[in-house]
C-alpha cells in the first residue's frame, strides 16, 4: 500500500494511527512492565524473606546444640523468628522445639503457652493441626482432659484422623472409659490401618474383654 | 470467533492486549510462549504442577543404576524390569512433589551455602575421608544429573529433610503416655498350655499299603523324573588359537607397531587448566553472568590468585574444592568453545569469559607438557602379545564363521567338524533345563541345546559364540521325563501320610481340649483325658525367648477373662505343634517397677511413634487433599 504513498502521507498516516492507538498501547505497555517487575520483585521478596528466616532457625538449632548453649541468645533468636516471620514454618518449628524441651524438663504449662502460641500463629494449616495435637497430649497431662478433647476436636485436615482418634483412645483409657477407647481405637485402625501401626493394633487387642472364649473377638472387629 | 477478535482487538482493551504481548515477547523471548505448547507432555500433575514424561524417563534411568549399583559388578541390566519401575518411580516423584510444594507452603528454604557443606560433607563425593572432585563428576554422571539438575534435587530433599527433621526431633514424650504405654507394653499374663506334638504320634500310626498305593497314582506328577539329555559338542577357544602355528609375528612388525604407536603419542600434547564456572540460569541471565565473568576477570588482573577465587566462586561442583584444576588432558576432552579457549592460550594466562552448554568459563592453563613414550625394551613383550591376540582373534573370528557354514553342512556328526579344525568331540550327559554345572551351565549354550533343530530334528546346533569360545552341539540321548517306580518313591510317600496322619490326630486332640476347656472342664480333668501335661508359665511378658513365640502371640491375643477363671485358644507353633492355651490373669505393667534403662528404651519408644505418626498424618493429609492427575 505504501507504495502509492508519498513520505508525507505515510507520515501523517502513521501519526493518525498513533492518535488513534498510541495510549491504549502505552497503557499496555505500562501495565505489563509494571506486572513483570512487581512479581519479580515479589518473588525476591519471598525468597529472601524465606532465606533469613531460614537463616535465623539454623542459628538457632546451631546455639541449642552448643556444648553450653546461651538462654538469652535462644530467646534472642526465638523473638527475632517471633517479630519479622510470626507465621512462617521455622518459627513453628522453634515453638515445637520449645515445647519439647519444657516437657522434657517437666514443665507443662510452659509447654502448653507454645503450643497454644503455634495453634494460633501458624500460616500452614497442617502445622496448625500437628500444634493442637501435641497441645492435647500436654493438657492430658495437665489434667485438663476436656480442653484437650476439644483441641482434638478442632484439628481439620483428614489425614490427621486416624492418629487423633487414636489419642483420643488413649485418654479415655486413662479416663476409665473403656467402652469409649475401644471405639475411638478400632475407629484409628479402620482409618490407618492396623498393619502399618503395630501399637495400634495391639491397643485395639488389648481392650477385647470376655466372659467366654471366641465371642470376645466380635465387639472389636 | 476469529471475527470477533478482530472486532475486540479495535477496541482499547484489545489495544492494550497488544502492549501487554509486546512487553512479554520483548522480556522473555518466544520461550515465554512455549512454555503453553505441549511439546513435553506430562505424565502426571500434582496439584497442577506437572511431571514430564522426560523428568519421570531420567528418574527410572537413575533407580535403575541405583539398584544395578546394589547388585555389584557383574549385574545383568537386562533383569531390570523398567517397565515395572515406572509405576513406583512416579509415585514416589509424585509424593516428593507433595512434599516439595508442603515445604513450599510453610515458607521453608535452603540457602546455598547449606547444599555446598552438603556437596563437601557426602561419603559419596569422598575417598578415604577426603572430598574427592573428580569423584563428584563421575558420581553426578553415574546418576544422570547435571550439577544444576543435581543441585535442585538436592534442595528440593534438604527443604524435606528439615520438614521430617524438626517434626520428628520435637515429639513430646508426657509422662501420662509413658506410663499408659508401659502398662501396655510390659503387661504380664498368667498362662497355660498343652501341646500336642505330631512327631511323637507318629510311631503309633500303621500305613495301609493300599493307601501309599493311592497317593502314588494320585500325585504321579510329584513322581516324574526331571527331562535330559546327552550330547557331544566340539568347542573352538581363542585361548588354543593364540599358540596357532599359523600365528607370526615377525620382529619388524613390533618394530614397526612400536614405531608407529611412538609416532602417534608424540602428537599428543597435553595441556592442565583450570576454571572457574558461572552458571546462566533463573535466577542470572547470561549478560548478568558475564558481566560477573569480567569483574573477576579484573579481581585476577589486580593479582588475586586463581585457585582462590575458583574455590570461592566457581559453580562447577567437580572442580571449585580443588581450586578449578581439571588435571591434564589432550585435545578434545571438552566442549568445543572450551576446547578453543584453552589450546589457544598461553600458559599462565587466564581468558576472557568463554560461553559454552554450561555457563561462563574463565579459564586458566596452568601447565602444559608431552610425555615422553617408553623406550622400546620395556614394551616390546606388551607389544609382541598384543599383536598376537590381535591376529589370533582374527583367526578366530574366521574360523567361527566357517565352523557355522559346516555344521550346517555335515549333517551326520561332529567327527568332521573336529577334524577338520583340530578339535576333540566332548561329552556331557544328564542335562537338564535348569542345569547348573560344567560348559552347559551357560544359559545361551544350554538353550542351544534345548532348541527345537537339536531336540527334534536332530541337527547340530548352530555355532553359539561366547566371546572367547564357540561351541556346536548335538544330541545323542534325549530322557523324557518318566514316572519313578513306585519302589523308588514308596518310603518318601510313606513319610508324607504318617506326617499328614499324625498332624491331624494332633489337631483332634488339641480341639477335643479345646472344646472341653470352653464346655467349662476342669483343667486337670481334660489333661488327664488328653494325655497331656499343663506347661504354667506365670507373669509371661509379651516378649519371653523361652516360650515359642506363636504360644505368646495367641495368649497376648486372647482377650481378657472377665468374670470367667480363664480365657482359652488355641495355636500352631511354627514346627507344628497343636497348642491349646488359658489365660487365667492379666496384670498391667507398673511403670514404677522398671528399670531405668527400660524406661528409656520405653521413652525412644513413644518419641520415634509419635513422630512416626505427626510425620505420618501430615503426609496422608497431603496425598488426601491433593489433586493428582495421571495421564
Amino acid at each position: 500500500m505504501s507504495d502509492y504513498l508519498s513520505d508525507e502521507e505515510q507520515v501523517a498516516v502513521l501519526k493518525r494511527w498513533w492518535d488513534e492507538n498510541g495510549k491504549a498501547l502505552l497503557l499496555g505497555l505500562g501495565l505489563a512492565v509494571s506486572a513483570v517487575v512487581g512479581w519479580r520483585y515479589y518473588q525476591d521478596y519471598r525468597q529472601a524473606d524465606a532465606e533469613a528466616a531460614a537463616a535465623l532457625y539454623q542459628a538457632y538449632q546451631e546455639q541449642r546444640a552448643a556444648e553450653a548453649p546461651e538462654p538469652d541468645e535462644l530467646a534472642h533468636l526465638a523473638e527475632a523468628l517471633e517479630t519479622d516471620h510470626p507465621g512462617s514454618g521455622y518459627r513453628i518449628f522453634v515453638l515445637f522445639r520449645q515445647a519439647a524441651d519444657a516437657v522434657a524438663s517437666e514443665d507443662y504449662d510452659t509447654a502448653r503457652e507454645h503450643l497454644s502460641t503455634a495453634v494460633a500463629s501458624a500460616d500452614d494449616a497442617r502445622l496448625r493441626d500437628v500444634a493442637r495435637i501435641r497441645l492435647a497430649r500436654v493438657l492430658q497431662q495437665l489434667g485438663q482432659s476436656d480442653a484437650a478433647m476439644i483441641s482434638l476436636g478442632k484439628v481439620r485436615g483428614a489425614g490427621f484422623f486416624s492418629e487423633v482418634a487414636e489419642l483420643k483412645g488413649d485418654i479415655l483409657l486413662v479416663q476409665g472409659d473403656r467402652d469409649g477407647a475401644t471405639e475411638a481405637y478400632v475407629a484409628a485402625r479402620n482409618v490407618g490401618g492396623g498393619a502399618a501401626n503395630p501399637l495400634l493394633e495391639m491397643k485395639v487387642l488389648d481392650m477385647a474383654e470376655t466372659p467366654g472364649a471366641g465371642a470376645a473377638g466380635a465387639s472389636v472387629e | 470467533m476469529l471475527q470477533k477478535m478482530r472486532d475486540s482487538a479495535q477496541g482499547f482493551v484489545g489495544k492494550m492486549v497488544g502492549g501487554v504481548i509486546i512487553v512479554v515477547l520483548t522480556m522473555f523471548g518466544f520461550g515465554a510462549f512455549t512454555a503453553f505448547v505441549n511439546d513435553d507432555p506430562a505424565v502426571a500433575s500434582v496439584n497442577g504442577e506437572d511431571i514430564s514424561r522426560a523428568e519421570l524417563g531420567l528418574e527410572i534411568e537413575r533407580q535403575r543404576r541405583r539398584i544395578l549399583n546394589q547388585m555389584g559388578e557383574g549385574a545383568d541390566p537386562d533383569l531390570i524390569d523398567v517397565v515395572s519401575l515406572q509405576g513406583s518411580v512416579l509415585e514416589s516423584m509424585i509424593n516428593r512433589t507433595l512434599l516439595s510444594q508442603a515445604a513450599d507452603d510453610m515458607r521453608l528454604t535452603v540457602a546455598e551455602s547449606e547444599v555446598d557443606v552438603y556437596f563437601r560433607e557426602n561419603p559419596q563425593f569422598q575417598v578415604a575421608g577426603q572430598y574427592e572432585p573428580a569423584l563428584v563428576r563421575r558420581v553426578l554422571n553415574s546418576l544422570g544429573h547435571t550439577p544444576t539438575s543435581f543441585r535442585r534435587d538436592l534442595k528440593r530433599s534438604l527443604r524435606m529433610a528439615q520438614l521430617n527433621g524438626a517434626l520428628t526431633t520435637t515429639t513430646l514424650v508426657t509422662d501420662w503416655e509413658t506410663r499408659q504405654l508401659a502398662a501396655l507394653l510390659s503387661q504380664t499374663r498368667d498362662i497355660a498350655f498343652l501341646s500336642f506334638d505330631p512327631l511323637e504320634l507318629e510311631a503309633g500310626i500303621e500305613l495301609d499299603e493300599q493307601a501309599v498305593e493311592d497317593y502314588y497314582l494320585a500325585n504321579e506328577a510329584d513322581f516324574m523324573t526331571t527331562e535330559s539329555i546327552d550330547v557331544v559338542y566340539v568347542s573352538l577357544t581363542l585361548a588354543d588359537l593364540l599358540a596357532d602355528e599359523s600365528i607370526d609375528v615377525s620382529a619388524d612388525a613390533i618394530q614397526a607397531s612400536y614405531q608407529e604407536s611412538l609416532e602417534a603419542f608424540e602428537r599428543v600434547d597435553e595441556r592442565r587448566a583450570s576454571h572457574i564456572l558461572l552458571e546462566v540460569n533463573a535466577a542470572r541471565d547470561e549478560a548478568e553472568t558475564l558481566g560477573l565473568a569480567e569483574s573477576i576477570l579484573e579481581r585476577v588482573e589486580q593479582g588475586e590468585a586463581f585457585a582462590e577465587l575458583a574455590r570461592e566462586l566457581s559453580e562447577d561442583p567437580g572442580s571449585a574444592e580443588s581450586g578449578g584444576d581439571l588435571g591434564f588432558v589432550a585435545k578434545g576432552a571438552f566442549v568445543p568453545e572450551f576446547e578453543a579457549a584453552m589450546w589457544a592460550l598461553e600458559i599462565g594466562t587466564v581468558s576472557q569469559p568463554v560461553r559454552s552448554e554450561f555457563g561462563v568459563h574463565l579459564i586458566l592453563v596452568t601447565e602444559a607438557r608431552t610425555p615422553e613414550y617408553p623406550e622400546f625394551e620395556a614394551v616390546r613383550d606388551a607389544i609382541e602379545s598384543t599383536l598376537r591376540a590381535a591376529q589370533a582373534a582374527t583367526l578366530y573370528a574366521e574360523r567361527v564363521r566357517r565352523m557355522d557354514e559346516l555344521a550346517f553342512e555335515m549333517t551326520d556328526g561332529l567327527d568332521g567338524l573336529a577334524d577338520h579344525f583340530g578339535l576333540t568331540v566332548e561329552r556331557a550327559t544328564g542335562i537338564t533345563q535348569a542345569g547348573t554345572e560344567g560348559p552347559f551351565a551357560n544359559a545361551r549354550l544350554r538353550n542351544a541345546a534345548f532348541s527345537e533343530d537339536v531336540l527334534d530334528q536332530g541337527f547340530n546346533s548352530a555355532v553359539v559364540d561366547l566371546g572367547d569360545r564357540a561351541t556346536v552341539v548335538r544330541l545323542t540321548e534325549q530322557h523324557l521325563p518318566e514316572l519313578k517306580p513306585l519302589a523308588e518313591v514308596s518310603d518318601e510317600i510313606r513319610a508324607v501320610l504318617i506326617a499328614r496322619e499324625a498332624q491331624d490326630r494332633a489337631a483332634d486332640a488339641a480341639h477335643t481340649a479345646y472344646q472341653a476347656l470352653i464346655d467349662g472342664a476342669a483343667s486337670s480333668l481334660v489333661a488327664a483325658e488328653s494325655q497331656a501335661k499343663w506347661v504354667m508359665l506365670s507373669k509371661s511378658r509379651r516378649q519371653s525367648p523361652s516360650v515359642d513365640p506363636a504360644i505368646t502371640r495367641e495368649a497376648f491375643r486372647l482377650p481378657r477373662p472377665m468374670g470367667i477363671d480363664r480365657a482359652v485358644g488355641s495355636t500352631r507353633t511354627g514346627s507344628g505343634v497343636e497348642v491349646v492355651i488359658t489365660v487365667t490373669a492379666v496384670k498391667e505393667g507398673d511403670y514404677g517397677a522398671l528399670t531405668e534403662a527400660e524406661r528409656s528404651r520405653l521413652r525412644a519408644q513413644l518419641s520415634r511413634n509419635a513422630g512416626d505418626r505427626d510425620f505420618g498424618s501430615l503426609f496422608q493429609d497431603l496425598r488426601d487433599a491433593a489433586s493428582i492427575d495421571r495421564s
